[in-house]
């Protein structure tokens, strides 16, 4: 159970500064505990960048953070081959994505090209400049930001790059407690002093057990299902594709940990749902009127 | 190196010690017993206040106390008593100083030696099932230092399967491999003589008729004989005293002996039955056939009088092989020798008798006629066949002939024999067994010391030696059946044994599990207690010609009851998916409480729902939301989901009423 | 003489018998334990149990008695499946290093070694010098376990093969294997407190005189470095930038803390080890504080300025590694 204990102490460390965000904060190490991209999408000043610093200093990962911004060239992101006059010979100069944690801030105010530089970073775990393939540090993770509203001079995540990002969240106000408290501690945890509370080998570790998690036929039944209905049913205008699948099933068995179990339950999976299938049953737009994953999960019976 | 936790392993040893220190004691003295009672007594008090073993010198005092016992064991009960009860106490010792792992293997050592000493004792199967377990426990405790963590259930079932596993190739090598020949003499234990005696006084076959003991086992070849014909001779009595009749045979003139055997004459010619005895120890050499016997298989010679003598006592059980020619007659060329023997009667008394015998030789010229006018005698007159008939006092046969007319079998041949004689007509009493009861599961007859019979043989100048036996006049039951038969109602049958099974062969029940546990005994001592060189040789030949064809109606029968398990199985799993029901039952005791849920809710999402319905009903859910969780989402064998799923309807159950309750509020 | 002469077939016979392991069993990161590598024997207490049987089968022998002598071949085939478990116990079993922790002398050393098995296993022993670690079960998956060693001088340790064993499930037959990771560990040296100069020693050389002395401007400029973004906007070196050399940062000497500088040289008059122990010492605050500092080594060569962990733990190395 130590790895129940851990994950504990990176929450309630977490939770110390993002206050009163305690779901959202268990999705967002649950999402990098299933080896997957997070994207959270929410109005300026919600706290994005403090839940993503605080994420990547809790588990000891280092941490960069990219703003996008609509002039921003794919190699600001990736790095670029300098030429080097003494030694007379192209030096690779890595971009901030060399990065265990990468702040994708505002990504869809960059231009497309660079919104798919990186995601193929994200995909490959590598990235190739000048015909010379780099890899990225592992783990690596990316938490990118959007924006909601529709801004001039935004360039949406088309449907498929949406696929690539394991969850999308959204924070929300703080209720007014935690915004009391929030007011009334400012200052006392600051991002940059938390201390790790694993080491990245724990962290590794971490992951492959959340592999180990057991699931029943039961359950793949009722994660079919779901997946099934999403394909069959007409008002969903999006499918739920095999990556979603597993990605559901693998953030359901982060969730399992996260919850001190060594199996996973119907809850889980439904715990994960709305952040891994809304983005991808709603075609990217936001539908604030009806959630369409809770439709979905309303159509199938979990036992 | 591991320290054992002492009391975690005499869980599994003390059981252990207790069954083999019982063996010796019942064989042995209770001292021994007693001996251990105290030692274990003093481990627990010792094991209790958390003092160290105890120290070297209570050790040696201990060990000096026991080599007294021992000694004085050994002068009244002999060499191997004494060893062996060296090591009871040894062991009882040894449980005081165990500490380490190195006692551990000293104690394990010491206890295989003395199951190995209870094996030698006693041979029966029940003894060996006894003494198995004692070496399985003996095993878990050797498990359990190694195995720490693991629970009682499960060090068992390791132990079970290792003993399992093993069985088939020491089988396997207690078959195949070569005996060894004693490699020196060994001292025996001494025991008491069982079976007929080489004397016999009027009661004592009566008094032998009173035990149940099995005497030995036969099987035929072929088709059996019939029970009537089922005269197994033992010893020929031709010597009467006046009060006990005995074997010329023990007068021990050798010259006597070989001039007899020369005089004989008969060939082996004609029918003859096949058959195998297994005899029980009786520490006698006399053996057990049926007329006129050739024994194989083992050493034994033939008397003169057509018995046979095995070379040694018969110790342990002993399996031989005979061919009786039941048609071969039986010629003997009389001289004064046989005539001097076979007429012999005392000097005086009886004079009744020999005044009747003298009357009826004057009165039939043919023995024939007269043999056959005394047993018709016995028919028809008040006679009365029983097992405690009066005593009888100087002149026993007249007594018994004139005046008690109550007796047993060898009150009927004595006073035959003594008739004959009187008149003139060489005869002789033969004591043995008749009968046997035919054991159809085993195919085989169990002869019971209860059989124990006495007849009389005549020698007729034609026909040689004929057999005749008075009882079958008076009882030709006993003949036909058996004893219980003959006594009838009287109850005298076993009466001092009120709970051998046998008295209650009627009722059928009973008897099939009777006849069952004697037939796997007598598998039990004739394949493995009994089996020897020369039955090997015939276990093989007995695989040559193997009924195959119940192999495999044995085969297909295991086949069908496998899969049969394996469909009950499938049905029990299918069974799992049944926890809907209980949850159904109770999601609709919910909806009657007004709680609502909406399609695809889980059980756990309802919670903050009965939160504010009631508190009781919460802890209710909440258990029932961790029943299913378990059920459905946990791996679990099929037994942990059967219990799931009975406590699932209890709290079902208490979720009514704790709607109930909720609703009264 | 004949003392000597024993010692020295002894050492010999270890050279053979070294040789010999290293052989059968190769130095790997990884073990698998198969026919190859495990090794099985009756132990003492086994040893007994045989003997016992043997003089059971003689006294069954004697007494011709069937039973005592299918006892004794129960026993003899008891053994016989004990000794397959025991093997089956071991074989299959993978061995895995993972990882250890930064070690310093004085400190014990956590070696962390990973079993990996399809099933459940028994007991195991893993005995090396002192270290002496008992797994009471293994059971499906992995299972972790440490090795405590206390390396007593600074620089690389070696791990020696050590023994792994098993007498599970009688005790009758013990089973091992002798297992080389090719492990070496860089072994840090102990630290030993100094605060008098964490404020820095300054560099050999320079008298005293560095510290303090990059108290510059905030515009005193050091040298360009590539862009990375987050890189203040202000510090863009846009002239380049227009020049098409590419995004490029002005970097400057820190502008309000000034490099603190630890020199060998300076403390060496503690003693060689001791100056050492104390740069230990020092390094470990700078990296517990985040602060950026220089260290100068023996023959004046300068590590830094820098900070972070990475650079602290070259540091440490290079402490390590200097000649004793």
């Amino acid at each position: 159970m130590q790895a129940v204990q851990l994950c504990q102490q990176a929450l309630n460390q977490i939770d110390k500064v993002v206050i009163g965000k305690e779901r959202q904060v268990k999705l967002a190490l649950c999402c990098l505990l299933a080896k997957g991209h997070l994207l959270i999408e929410d109005l300026p000043g919600m706290g994005k960048t403090t839940l993503s610093h605080a994420l990547a200093n809790s588990l000891g990962l280092s941490y960069r953070r990219i703003q996008f911004t609509s002039d921003l060239l794919p190699a600001d992101v990736i790095g670029v081959s300098i030429f080097n006059q003494n030694q007379h010979q192209f030096e690779f100069h890595p971009g901030p994505i060399f990065s265990q944690v990468v702040l994708a801030d505002e990504i869809n105010r960059a231009s497309p090209k660079t919104q798919s530089a990186l995601l193929e970073a994200m995909e490959e775990k590598q990235i190739s400049v000048d015909g010379q393939s780099h890899s990225l540090p592992a783990p690596f993770f990316v938490i990118a930001t959007q924006n909601p509203f529709h801004q001039s001079g935004t360039f949406p995540l088309p449907e498929s790059q949406l696929d690539r990002f394991l969850m999308r969240i959204e924070l929300g106000f703080p209720s007014k407690d935690a915004e009391r408290t929030m007011l009334l501690n400012e200052g006392n945890e600051v991002v940059a002093d938390l201390k790790p509370v694993m080491s990245i080998e724990e962290f590794t570790s971490l992951q492959t057990q959340v592999q180990s998690v057991a699931v029943t036929d039961k359950l793949i039944n009722y994660l079919l299902n779901l997946v099934h209905e999403s394909r069959n049913n007409a008002a969903f205008d999006m499918a739920l594709s095999p990556r979603a699948s597993k990605g559901i099933l693998s953030a359901a068995r982060a969730w399992a940990m996260l919850s001190g179990r060594d199996y996973v339950t119907a809850d889980d999976i439904k715990a994960v749902f709305p952040a891994i299938a809304e983005h991808r049953l709603g075609n990217g737009k936001m539908n604030t009127s009806v959630s369409l994953s809770e439709q979905l999960m309303s159509q199938v019976e979990p036992i | 190196m591991i320290t054992p936790n002492v009391s975690q392993c005499l869980r599994w040893l003390v059981p252990a010690q207790l069954i083999v220190q019982m063996y010796q004691a019942i064989e042995h003295t209770w001292i021994i017993l007693a001996f251990y009672l105290v030692c274990l007594c003093l481990k627990w008090n010792q094991l209790q206040s958390g003092q160290k073993a105890f120290k070297r010198l209570y050790r040696i005092l201990g060990l000096v106390i026991a080599l007294v016992i021992v000694a004085g064991l050994g002068q009244s009960y002999g060499y191997l008593t004494a060893v062996i009860s060296l090591l009871a106490f040894t062991q009882s010792l040894k449980l005081l100083e165990f500490e380490s792992y190195r006692d551990l293997f000293g104690i394990t050592c010491v206890q295989l030696f003395l199951i190995a000493a209870g094996l030698l004792l006693h041979v029966e199967l029940i003894h060996a099932v006894v003494l198995t377990i004692s070496l399985l426990l003996s095993v878990i405790a050797l498990l359990q230092v190694q195995l720490v963590k693991l629970k009682a259930k499960k060090l068992s079932i390791y132990a079970s399967k290792l003993m399992l596993l093993s069985l088939p190739l020491a089988l396997l090598l207690f078959f195949a491999m070569p005996r060894l020949p004693p490699l020196w003499q060994m001292p025996k234990s001494q025991n008491a003589q069982t079976g007929l005696s080489e004397t016999m006084k009027f009661g004592d076959i009566a008094n032998l008729s009173r035990s149940n003991k099995l005497a030995f086992r036969a099987t035929f070849d072929n088709l059996p004989p019939e029970q009537k014909d089922l005269y197994w001779r033992v010893l020929v009595h031709d010597i009467y005293d006046g009060t006990e009749w005995r074997s010329s045979l023990t007068l021990k003139k050798k010259p006597l002996s070989a001039y007899l055997m020369s005089r004989l004459s008969w060939q082996e010619q004609g029918a003859y039955w096949d058959y195998a005895i297994l005899a029980e120890p009786s520490y006698q050499p006399w053996m057990f056939a049926l007329d006129i016997a050739k024994v194989s298989g083992i050493k034994a010679k033939m008397a003169a009088d057509f018995t046979w003598y095995a070379d040694k006592p018969i110790n342990q059980a002993l399996e031989y092989r005979v061919r009786s020619y039941y048609e071969a007659p039986v010629q003997q060329r009389p001289d004064n020798w046989f005539y001097q023997i076979n007429l012999q009667l005392p000097e005086q008394g009886n004079e009744k008798t020999r005044q009747w015998a003298q009357q009826l030789k004057t009165q039939f010229t043919e023995p024939e006629l007269l043999i056959e006018h005394v047993l018709e005698q016995f028919a028809e007159q008040a006679y009365y066949y029983t097992l405690s008939p009066p005593r009888l006092l100087d002149d026993q046969i007249d007594e018994f002939l004139f005046k008690t007319k109550q007796g047993f079998c060898a009150h009927y041949a004595s006073s035959f024999v003594f008739v004959m004689r009187a008149a003139g007509i060489p005869a002789r009493v033969v004591a043995g067994y008749q009968g046997g009861e035919w054991n159809p599961k085993g195919e085989y007859f169990s002869v019971y010391q209860y059989d124990a019979h006495a007849w009389a043989e005549v020698y007729l100048p034609e026909q040689g030696w004929v057999r005749f036996d008075p009882t079958a006049y008076v009882a030709p039951e006993r003949i036909e059946q058996d004893l219980s038969s003959a006594l009838g109602d009287e109850e005298e049958f076993l009466a001092n044994n009120r709970f051998a099974l046998v008295k209650y062969k009627d009722n059928w029940l009973v008897n099939e599990v009777r006849l069952g546990f004697a037939n796997i005994n007598y598998q039990w001592s004739k394949w493995i207690v009994n089996y020897n060189q020369n039955s090997r040789s015939d276990f093989w030949k007995d695989l040559l010609r193997f009924d195959w064809w119940k192999l495999l109606k044995w085969l297909s029968l295991a086949i069908f009851v496998f899969f049969s398990y394996l469909i009950y199985r499938g049905l029990k799993h299918s069974q799992r998916a049944d926890i809907n029901k209980p949850y159904q039952q109770a999601l609709s005791i919910l909806a009657a409480s007004g709680v609502k849920r909406e399609p695809g809710m889980t059980a756990r999402e309802l919670l903050p729902q009965l939160k504010a319905l009631s508190d009781e009903s919460h802890t209710v859910w909440l258990k029932i939301c961790q029943l299913i969780d378990r059920h459905e989402y946990q791996t679990e064998s099929s037994k942990i989901q059967r219990k799931i799923y009975s406590h699932m309807t209890k709290q079902v159950q208490e979720l009514r009423e704790a709607c109930k309750n909720g609703r009264k509020d | 003489m004949v003392k000597k002469k024993a010692s020295k077939v002894k050492a010999q016979y270890k050279k053979l018998h070294n040789a010999w392991l290293d052989k059968r069993i190769p130095a790997a990161n990884q073990i698998s334990f198969d026919l190859k590598n495990v090794f099985i024997l009756p132990s003492r207490s086994g040893g007994a149990i045989l003997a016992i049987t043997f003089a059971i089968y003689i006294l069954g022998t004697n007494y011709a008695s069937n039973l005592v002598l299918l006892l004794t071949y129960w026993l003899a085939a008891l053994m016989i499946v004990a000794m397959h478990w025991s093997f089956y116990n071991f074989y299959g079993l993978k061995l895995a290093y993972t990882n250890s922790s930064e070690v310093f002398v004085g400190e014990p050393l956590k070696l962390t070694f990973k079993a990996m098995t399809q099933r459940d296993r028994w007991q195991f022993h893993v005995t090396h010098l002192k270290g002496d670690v008992t797994w009471e079960e293994i059971n499906k998956e992995h299972a972790l376990f440490n090795i405590d060693l206390y390396p007593q001088q600074r620089g690389e340790f070696k791990l020696d093969r050590f023994r792994i064993e098993s007498s599970a499930p009688l005790g009758l037959f013990k089973v091992w294997s002798l297992v080389d990771f090719d492990l070496t560990v860089l072994v840090y040296p102990e630290p030993m407190p100094c605060p008098q100069y964490l404020h820095g020693t300054g560099l050999q050389g320079d008298g005293l005189g560095k510290k303090g002395q990059n108290k510059a401007s905030a515009d005193d400029f050091s040298e360009l470095k590539s862009y990375q973004k987050g890189d203040s906007l202000k510090h863009v070196a846009w002239k380049q930038l227009a020049q098409g050399k590419g995004w490029l940062t002005k970097s400057f000497s820190e502008p309000y803390e000034s490099t603190l500088c630890f020199s060998y040289g300076l403390l060496s008059h503690h003693g060689h080890e001791q100056a050492i122990s104390q740069l230990t010492w020092l390094v470990l605050q700078m990296r517990q504080t985040n602060k950026k500092f220089a260290l100068q080594l023996m023959n004046n060569q300068v590590l830094g300025p820098d900070k972070g962990d990475e650079f602290c733990r070259a540091c440490l190395s290079k402490l390590a590694s200097m000649p004793k």
